[in-house]
């Protein structure tokens, strides 16, 4: 396949010359590792260095607060680092810009079969340059959860129950909202049982369809077998998320008091708290995206993003223009909004604009601004 | 081959499977066994309010809160 070849190159080489202009932007901020590694990184980097239990940074709280942290990404970064040789942060950025070479790759592939008249080359530049794209670059969950995301919509449009539930099971490994594609291989199971209705051996159907089922919730439920075999809380992946003011009030809640709070000035500074009305902005900016989704008939698609955006405000503000920002239906949606722009002058414009605003973007990542959080 | 062993061994392995992760559901809603200091705030929410909203959460550094770290079968 030549074609996909070729933006293999073009998306390893940009994905290369971005992170040499985020290690140059880094060199006042004390160089890459430490300037790109801010607010989650380090709970990951220390995961994968030193495992669930002995982490003692908490004192009293002990290494309590670090299950809210899936396991999936920190046991990568820790394979990457014993196989490289690499400090954790260096191994987190290598592995999750690996990654997510990998997601830009299986979005093109998926993009050709959902859109094809979208030019991959728009989508290549799009995923590489948007501002806030630079989260893929970060030891983040972010760009293994969009890649695995993409594999498993892949498989399933070739009707591979199995392979789409072990992709499943890898993503409810990665983060909470990994659950939501559980619905989706529910429905793509009930479909093939449907359409094997007249089929004699009903019981060799059943299992067909059963076990993807059952092994796609796999992922999750080892880590909570996990949980409740080393501190009794089966559940502690949710539980702690209190320590991060999460709480289930729904996301209708969590909206009115986004927009209520009007606290926009929050923005200019950075170091205080984070503007809740920044953050709702980007919940309904996402959710109405997801409504266009769903009006286009990808339904499956605005599932998955507004389930992104749903699951997390029914408990909480914070992370909202990440999780809005860095899901693949929300920048598909982006990159065909974008379409329209064709011819090389503007195309050079549009990129230019995007890599200069993800500049100004990383450089408010690395005094660790609370817009990015 | 493992048609013969099991016959329907997709189905078996599936029922298991799904059982299993029902009783590990039910374990985790039913039966936490954890310190009732950890008990009182992470799932009972009778002991206070969230310390990130409160401010007396240093990231990174100690807590505040006591009777946290110790699950009681530990």
């Amino acid at each position: 396949m030549p074609r996909l070849r070729s933006l293999a190159l073009v998306t390893t080489a940009l994905v290369l010359a971005r992170v040499a202009v985020y290690a140059w932007i880094a060199v006042p901020f004390g160089g890459l590792t430490d300037a790109i590694c801010q607010y989650d990184c380090g709970w990951y980097i220390r995961l994968a260095t030193e495992g669930y239990l002995s982490d003692s940074q908490w004192d009293t709280l002990g290494p309590v607060p670090n299950w809210a942290f899936f396991p999936l990404y920190p046991l990568l970064v820790r394979a990457t680092a014993a196989l490289t040789r690499l400090p954790g942060e260096l191994a987190g950025m290598l592995i999750a810009n690996l990654l997510f070479i990998g997601f830009v790759l299986a979005g093109a592939v998926y993009l050709r079969r959902t859109r094809p008249n979208l030019d991959p080359m728009l989508w290549v530049l799009f995923a590489v340059l948007f501002p806030l794209g630079f989260t893929f670059s970060v030891p983040y969950t972010e760009s293994l959860f969009a890649l695995l995301t993409m594999l498993a919509l892949l498989a399933l449009q070739q009707n591979r129950l199995l392979p789409a539930a072990l992709f499943t099971a890898l993503l409810c490994a990665t983060r909470p909202t990994g659950v939501l594609m559980i619905p989706i291989i529910l429905a793509a199971c009930a479909t093939t049982l449907w359409r094997a209705r007249h089929r004699p051996d009903r019981l060799h159907t059943l299992g067909q369809v059963l076990l993807p089922l059952a092994v796609a919730p796999l992922g999750l439920s080892v880590y909570m077998l996990y949980q409740y075999a080393t501190i009794g809380d089966a559940l502690a992946f949710s539980h702690v998320q209190l320590l991060w003011g999460r709480q289930w009030h729904g996301p209708l809640h969590w909206l009115i008091t986004g927009i209520t709070a009007w606290d926009w000035g929050n923005m200019l500074h950075p170091n205080g708290f984070p503007s809740k009305t920044y953050d709702s902005a980007w919940a309904l900016l996402g959710l109405g995206v997801a409504g266009w989704l769903a009006w286009r008939r990808r339904f499956a698609e605005a599932f998955l993003l507004a389930g992104t955006i749903l699951l997390p405000l029914s408990t909480a503000l914070h992370s909202l223009p990440r999780f809005v920002a860095t899901s693949p239906f929300f920048l598909f949606a982006c990159c065909e909004a974008l379409a329209p722009i064709t011819g090389t002058r503007w195309r050079m414009a549009l990129a230019g604009s995007l890599g200069l605003a993800q500049g100004l973007v990383i450089i408010g990542w690395y005094i660790a601004s609370n817009a990015l959080y | 081959m493992l048609s013969r062993i099991v016959p329907h061994w997709r189905l078996s392995l599936a029922l298991l499977l799904l059982a299993a992760q029902a009783l590990l559901l039910g374990l985790g809603l039913f039966d936490a066994r954890v310190s009732p200091g950890y008990r009182a705030l992470f799932i009972d929410h009778t002991m206070m309010t969230s310390p990130y909203e409160s401010h007396s959460f240093v990231w990174p550094g100690p807590a505040v809160v006591p009777e946290m770290a110790v699950p009681s079968h530990v």
